[in-house]
């Protein structure tokens, strides 16, 4: 049961981080293999903020998302703008090189020692009958759920949100009916950084950031969209809470050590066995 | 002309290399020397998979770390000869990348380097958690230096740093000619259509697949042995040979050199690991300027510093990375750049 609980916290961590993946591939179609940094990001613009200088975490939170979302316009300005013409090796170079610089700053910056926020939330304890529960894990789970209903609304009925839509079906078509294709993706990209950045400060409370995060997370996210179906956004999220309960309960019942090479493997024999994800009828990358 | 000159050129280049360890005595400039060298076969290596044929494989390290334990646990708990070492971990990384290679190309591009990535961050997990036999964190220490038995008389070490040198001369050498090999001539020719455009070569009556896998074998094989080589002239080895760190530094070697170009890769291995020690640039530091350097480089020259210089003398653009680009009609490429 307490496996089940840390599943689920773990799930919406992968959630957030995977939606945002899965939304750059949709609609800027490029796989962005610096996404787990912009967590990383996160993470400790939260320690920065709240550790350090006594921020409230909310507004912490919040400066958090927002001080990220402004790393990933420029990650779009700089290193994915000139590329998105490109072929997918010079996409993987680019942005392998973008994870490079973030995480080697972060070391230079932070040193690579793994640090943790304990908040409030995270040292009170809810019990529950037999179950005891750290209220900042409800809060992940209930944060991630608001998140990902704002996300469907923002989606489907705002402006940017159908412009969105409709580049993830054609993009030279979207431009022939007058739709601002580089400003569309710059939105993609503070939305997608703005959740990693969400779920770094959310999950930094209750487990450690180092800057060797990044490269770890974005293959778990990869393995959530690769599950899920790319661009398939319900089963991208339903795939990231099977991964994090999978893992939670592999770390508790049969490896601690290897519960990441756990999902990795499942990643690898979805790629192989259903290219489409465990919810998708679409074909693969 | 260009052609000759580049021969004759490199000849001599080979001759001055070979002949370093006689200027140089520093054992610290020496080691650096040794570095580069290493190097320069493990982005050969890369190379081959990755230059010539397209599949990039971020497991690569994989196959150079698996060498380096095999050897290092093999000279600790056997004592066996280096010779003997490199053969097994020769063979080890080369069942590996069979095994791999049964399923790994049924992925396509982006699919076949993501699930590369996933068997890399794996591998180096069970590196660091199989203490018994890695060490674990605490990596394998004291791997037997190599010897070489003459006649009946005791073993002689190569301990000194110029007999190192010269021991990895020969292994680049041995290895730039496998490169060369395989990189031109029909299989060379056969390695380029696959990565220009791999339905046309398929309608060519080309089997992709078999290509790409023999590519994929030929440098994990390699890697497995320059890991060997390695883990015995270091003497320590630990489970971050075959983690992303390394990916990274033959992504940059091979890049900013020019990928599909054995003089470009060559001179990126020299480039990168001699300067930032005649510099004395800080690791992280290094890596952050590694980074925007390798951005900067895909982005605006995606065939590296040997495509710059080829499309100046020869006046026309050599492309590696993007068959796609619409830019100019497709260049006869020749095979020996």
């Amino acid at each position: 049961m307490l496996h089940l609980i840390n599943g689920v916290t773990l799930g919406a961590m992968y959630a957030l981080v995977a939606l945002g993946l899965s939304l750059v591939f949709g609609v800027v179609r490029l796989v962005n293999f610096a996404h787990g940094e912009l967590f990383m990001l996160g993470g400790y613009a939260l320690i920065f903020l709240y550790i350090d200088h006594h921020v409230p975490y909310t507004i912490a939170v919040l400066l958090a998302m927002v001080g990220v979302a402004a790393v990933g316009l420029l990650f779009e300005r700089l290193v994915v703008r000139p590329v998105l013409d490109r072929s997918w090796r010079v996409q993987l170079i680019a942005t392998m090189a973008a994870s490079m610089i973030m995480s080697n700053a972060a070391i230079h910056i932070w040193g690579s020692i793994a640090r943790s926020a304990p908040t409030e939330l995270s040292k009170t304890i809810l019990h529950m009958g037999a179950i005891s529960i750290a209220q900042q894990r409800l809060l992940v789970l209930v944060v991630a759920l608001a998140s990902f209903a704002f996300l469907a609304v923002f989606v489907k009925y705002t402006k940017v949100g159908t412009a969105m839509r409709a580049m993830s079906q054609n993009r030279e078509a979207c431009s022939v009916y007058g739709i601002d294709i580089n400003r569309v993706s710059q939105v993609t990209f503070a939305i997608g950084s703005g959740l990693a950045a969400l779920a770094g400060a959310l999950i930094t409370p209750l487990y450690n950031v180092s800057p060797a995060t990044g490269s770890f997370l974005t293959l778990k996210a990869f393995a959530a969209v690769v599950m899920g179906g790319l661009g398939q956004t319900t089963g991208v999220i339903y795939a990231a809470f099977i991964l994090g309960i999978v893992e939670a309960l592999f770390g508790g019942y049969v490896s601690f050590a290897y519960r990441d090479a756990a999902a990795f493997i499942v990643m690898i024999l979805v790629l192989l066995l259903r290219p489409q994800g465990l919810f998708g009828s679409r074909v693969g990358i | 002309m260009w052609t000759r000159l580049r021969w004759v050129g490199s000849a001599a280049l080979l001759v001055v290399s070979l002949l370093l360890p006689v200027f140089i005595r520093d054992n610290y400039a020496l080691h650096v020397l040794i570095l580069s060298a290493m190097y320069m076969a493990f982005s050969l290596s890369f190379d081959i998979a990755a230059g010539h044929v397209g599949t990039i494989s971020l497991a690569h390290p994989v196959f150079f770390g698996l060498g380096a334990y095999v050897a290092a646990i093999l000279g600790i708990s056997l004592n066996s000869p280096f010779w003997l070492n490199m053969l097994v971990s020769t063979i080890l990384a080369l069942s590996l990348a069979v095994f791999m290679g049964m399923f790994a190309f049924r992925l396509a591009d982006l699919s076949f380097a993501v699930a590369t990535l996933g068997l890399a961050l794996t591998a180096q997990l069970v590196a660091l958690n199989w203490v018994d036999l890695t060490g674990g964190p605490m990596c394998t220490r004291g791997v037997p230096r190599p010897s070489l038995l003459l006649g009946q008389g005791n073993p002689i070490y190569l301990s000194s740093p110029t007999a190192y040198f010269y021991l990895f001369a020969c292994f680049d050498i041995l290895v730039g000619g496998l490169y060369i090999y395989t990189t031109t001539g029909r299989l060379g020719r056969t390695f380029t259509a696959i990565r220009n455009d791999e339905v046309l070569a398929s309608t060519m009556g080309i089997n992709i697949v078999r290509y790409k896998r023999l590519a994929f074998f030929i440098g994990a094989g390699i890697a497995g042995a320059t890991g060997s080589l390695w883990a015995q002239y270091i003497t320590v080895v630990c489970p971050d040979y075959l983690g992303i760190a390394y990916t990274n530094t033959l992504l940059i070697i091979v890049f900013v050199g020019g990928a599909g170009s054995f003089f470009g890769v060559v001179a990126g291995a020299f480039l990168l690991t001699v300067v930032p020690e005649i510099l004395r640039i800080a690791p992280q530091i290094r890596l952050i300027l590694y980074g925007m350097l390798l951005l900067v480089m895909v982005v605006a020259l995606p065939n590296g510093i040997a495509g710059a210089i080829s499309s100046l003398t020869r006046g026309k653009p050599r492309r590696w990375a993007d068959p796609s680009r619409p830019a100019d009609p497709p260049a006869p490429r020749t095979d020996e750049a």
